[in-house]
């Protein structure tokens, strides 16, 4: 009998459940710094938002009286916090924004500091990067642009604003962090003219297009693109011995003023990471904006030490909006831009070759003219993964 | 592991169709009377029970019958009463062929089974058996998907005695295929599965003692595609009840692979005319979930591996037997439990080492998914066999009771519901003088016993997907079924033809149908 037992028994104890699972959740207290001269009865009613960025979900809550905010639940992972706030001062609206990586591996106690956003009279309203496939099946990146919207009331003149994109694609830390009060840049394209000869009217745009043309009719296009860019404002045109580059003559070309990986034609990342702004560099003309760049280099060496590449810094506050557009949420850790100049990040999640593009989302119409949101924020700023639409208001 | 092509397995299929040729041509030895009947490989699945043992060993002591059959069958379901995850009707072709074998004294067995399958009007699947998967599915949300398959399944066994006292067995099955469908976006599913089981079982007086071990490999590798120009498309990763993350893109790239390990014990006393089999069967798995883009439009630099599950499945079944020659009676009694811990694995893609190449770096891993299935049967079968001791009629009569539960931690989502059927079938054969008819009546009923659903948010997955889901397995129905078959004797080489029809209808309480219809023809010899 006590052998029966013992095989039935040893039969039992060959199956074992599984344990429930033994997971985990912290406390995440933020405090928001709004600075020595923010006033207290102000600082409750802030949005943090808590952006979990392998799973793209996010948790808000809104600061206390003390500017504190508590998430009680977090699970592990990678976050960004940002604040959002705007605030009206002497008749004039600001924003506030504030952005910190934050790492929920335990209990975190952690502060994000604010900064007051200046509003620019010039925006940037479109980036297309992605490119789209051809008929054959090829990628095609020719038709990508960047348009400009005028934001104010009143007709402001686009020469003599540069195009600049960040040295860092945004793969890896930024080198430059170092560098508080400036970006650095490996290329500078201009809109020509004396400071008077681009108006753009209010709610308006200009298309700086890569190649100024009908790319769904041209014979060098590709009718699978999404856009006509034979009536752009201006291109970008590579003046080199091979002559690569179409140069379109209906499209007056930009002014080439640094170009460091120069190539056959200016391309865009089409997964994504250009980091691009838009600025007035000081001086009056070409030759004066010139010296002031080349009064500006900055240098990297090569990881091997063998070479040396030059870049430049442009100062923040010369820059009037700024984007910064990452590959994927992934990736979203490695900030380029300041948090004075864009304190979130943007991106095509469709990724290169979907056609799509990134769109300032309209903040309201006024009689007709159209006010694009500007918090200084561009995870906020703009509609992610939507068809370009140059030169479209609404 | 690299699965061959649909080319290449067609190369594969055909050598293995020849060989099954051959072994069933071998097989149809004239000298050798072989009683078999329209039931004859019924008779065998419900007489031997250490065939269900799990222990290849126990092949020796399956009934004297060594019958083999070829046939060509065409399965038909169809209806709105299925699990989301499935197409509303799945119409399959298959040709099989098995035999069972005695040289000298050792016991083979082999079976082959091609089958092609249309799955239409599929909504939320981009998984080849989403059971297999779950919870860790892979879906997009553009419905009226059809599912091309194509598979091959070979299985053997063989058992031999070492001495008097000791048989030895080994039983391996393989499945290869291939799944794919036809609209944007497109996922190509290769799937490879695999089990070897080697067996000893000791003999001594009344007593049997058996033990098995088993070692299972599986591989699905999802290649998903939009052959539209400049589309993109959603594709979801189901994570648990009600939990998910998803990415927009013109590709996707998943591979599943499972290893699986385990084993049985089994112990049989036999006195008389009584006879007693309890075997307990063990495994414990382990699947990994890879994800990634391939190269062109690749965002994600690297695979990524950010998921695992580990899964129990524990079988304990008891067979007590009255063996009084003309009619056998059988009480099985069964618990089957499957369990399934998913972990998720923190992770951050970062540039490492001296070539700056990206990958992704893991931080932490979190248990965040549990489920419980308990499933325990009951089962009477009174066994009626004729003078030549072949099965002439078969009644069976359970009860199953089957609850589930499942949780995911933060969001907190749970699931819960038990139900109860009730099943009875009784098969007849009729023989006249130059051919003979078996028909079957079947009827179900299940109930269900309680439910509880408990899903954060109301997003369009919990309420197009989850919801009706949890509806239709907590849903009670009753089923009514019919088989009927004619077999004709033949006077050369084959011994005997056969056609043979099913019918099954189901009904669900909220007034939802399923009709199952199958019919095959073939030779049993």
């Amino acid at each position: 009998m006590k052998r029966v037992l013992f095989v039935i028994a040893s039969f039992l104890i060959l199956g074992s459940c599984l344990k429930e699972p033994d997971y985990h959740s912290y406390k995440v207290d933020m405090m928001v710094d709004f600075g020595d001269e923010f006033p207290q009865e102000k600082k409750a009613g802030a949005k943090v938002v808590l952006f979990n960025q392998a799973k793209a979900y996010k948790v808000e809550a809104v600061t206390d009286q003390q500017g504190k905010v508590q998430f009680s639940t977090v699970e592990p992972g990678f976050y960004s916090a940002t604040v959002s706030y705007s605030l009206v001062q002497e008749e004039s609206v600001y924003y506030l924004n504030g952005i910190k990586s934050i790492h929920v591996f335990g209990a975190v106690n952690d502060t994000i500091k604010v900064f007051k956003g200046r509003l620019s009279p010039f925006v940037i309203k479109e980036f297309y990067f992605s490119g789209c496939n051809t008929p054959s099946g090829k990628g095609y990146s020719a038709d990508q642009y960047i348009e400009i919207a005028n934001n104010t009331d009143e007709i402001q003149y686009a020469d003599g604003i540069s195009v600049l994109e960040h040295e860092s694609y945004g793969t890896g830390a930024n080198f430059w962090a170092n560098i508080k009060d400036a970006i650095v840049v490996k290329m500078i394209w201009t809109i020509p003219g004396d400071g008077r000869q681009v108006p753009v009217l209010p709610g308006k745009s200009i298309i700086l297009a890569r190649n100024g043309m009908n790319h769904r009719d041209d014979p060098n296009g590709n009718p699978l693109s999404p856009v006509n860019l034979g009536n752009a404002d201006f291109e970008f045109y590579v003046d080199e011995e091979k002559k690569r580059d179409i140069d379109f003559p209906a499209v007056p070309n930009l002014e080439e003023d640094l170009f460091v990986y120069r190539g056959a034609d200016v391309a865009f990342h089409v997964s994504g990471g250009s980091a691009l702004a838009i600025a007035k560099i000081p001086g009056n003309n070409e030759l004066e904006r010139k010296q002031y760049i080349n009064s500006k280099l900055v240098s990297k060496t090569s990881v091997s030490g063998s070479n040396t590449t030059y870049f430049v810094k442009i100062a923040n506050k010369y820059v009037l909006d700024a984007v910064e557009v990452v590959q994927d949420e992934a990736r979203s850790v490695y900030k380029r831009f300041p948090q004075e100049l864009d304190a979130g990040y943007t991106l095509v999640a469709s990724g290169s070759r979907s056609g799509k593009c990134i769109r300032r989302k309209v903040y309201t119409v006024v009689q007709g003219r159209t006010i694009y949101q500007d918090t200084n924020n561009s995870t906020q700023d703009f509609l992610k993964d939507v068809d370009p639409r140059p030169k479209i208001y609404e | 592991m690299s699965i061959p092509g649909p080319k290449y397995m067609s190369k594969i299929s055909l050598s293995i169709l020849l060989f099954q040729i051959c072994l069933i041509a071998g097989a149809a030895d004239p000298d050798i009377v072989k009683p078999t009947n329209l039931l004859t490989f019924k008779q065998i699945e419900a007489g031997s029970p250490w065939l269900q043992s799990g222990n290849a060993a126990g092949l020796a002591q399956m009934q004297q019958l060594f019958p083999a059959e070829i046939k060509l069958g065409f399965n038909l379901n169809d209806d709105d009463f299925h699990s989301v995850f499935k197409g509303k009707s799945n119409q399959s072709f298959d040709f099989s062929s098995q035999s069972f074998r005695k040289i000298n004294k050792t016991y083979l067995f082999g079976s082959f089974n091609y089958s092609k399958s249309v799955e239409k009007e599929l909504n939320f699947s981009n998984n080849n058996d989403p059971a297999m998967n779950y919870p860790y599915l892979f879906i997009d949300t553009i419905g009226n998907d059809s599912y091309d398959r194509e598979f091959f399944k070979l299985a053997a066994i063989i058992s031999s005695p070492v001495n008097s006292k000791l048989n030895w067995g080994l039983s391996f099955d393989y499945k290869v295929g291939t799944a794919s469908q036809n609209r944007d976006p497109r996922p190509e599913n290769k799937v490879l599965q695999t089990t070897v089981s080697p067996g000893l079982l000791f003999k001594a007086n009344r007593f049997k003692l058996g033990a098995n071990l088993t070692y299972g490999y599986y591989n699905e590798d999802i290649d998903v595609s939009v052959v539209e120009e400049n589309a993109q498309h959603t594709m979801f990763q189901l994570h648990g009840p009600g939990v998910f993350t998803y990415h927009a893109s013109s590709s996707f790239y998943r591979l599943y692979q499972q290893q699986q390990f385990g084993g049985g014990l089994q112990t049989e006393y036999k006195s008389g005319n009584i006879s007693n089999l309890l075997h307990s069967d063990y495994k414990y798995s382990v699947q990994t979930i890879d994800d990634g883009r391939r190269g062109g439009i690749a965002l994600w630099a690297a695979t990524r591996n950010d998921a695992r599950l580990d899964g129990m499945d524990w079988i304990v079944k008891d067979v007590f037997s009255i063996d009084k020659g003309a009619k056998v009676h059988q009480l099985k009694a069964m618990l089957h439990v499957v369990n399934k811990l998913g972990t998720e694995f923190i992770q951050r893609l970062e540039k490492v080492g001296a070539t700056d190449l990206e990958h992704w770096i893991t931080y932490g891993e979190e248990q965040k998914y549990y489920s419980l299935r308990t499933n325990a049967e009951l089962n009477y079968q009174l066994l009626v066999k004729d003078e030549d001791n072949l099965m002439k009629s078969l009644f069976n009569a359970g009860l199953k009771y089957s609850a589930f539960s499942e949780k995911y931690y933060l969001p907190n989502n749970d699931q819960h519901y038990s139900n109860l059927l009730f099943a009875a079938s009784y098969l007849k054969l009729f023989i006249f003088p130059r051919s003979s008819v078996s028909t079957e009546m079947k009827f179900s009923y299940q109930l269900n016993l309680d439910n509880k659903q408990n899903l954060a948010g109301t997003i369009f997955l919990v309420e197009k997907m989850y919801g009706p889901e949890f509806n239709f397995l907590t849903e009670g129905f009753l089923s009514p079924g019919i088989s009927l078959a004619y077999q004709v004797p033949l006077q050369k080489t084959f011994d005997k033809y056969f056609i043979k029809t099913d019918f099954d209808w189901f009904h669900s309480m909220d007034g939802r149908n399923r009709t199952m219809f199958s019919f095959s023809t073939g030779l049993i010899f």
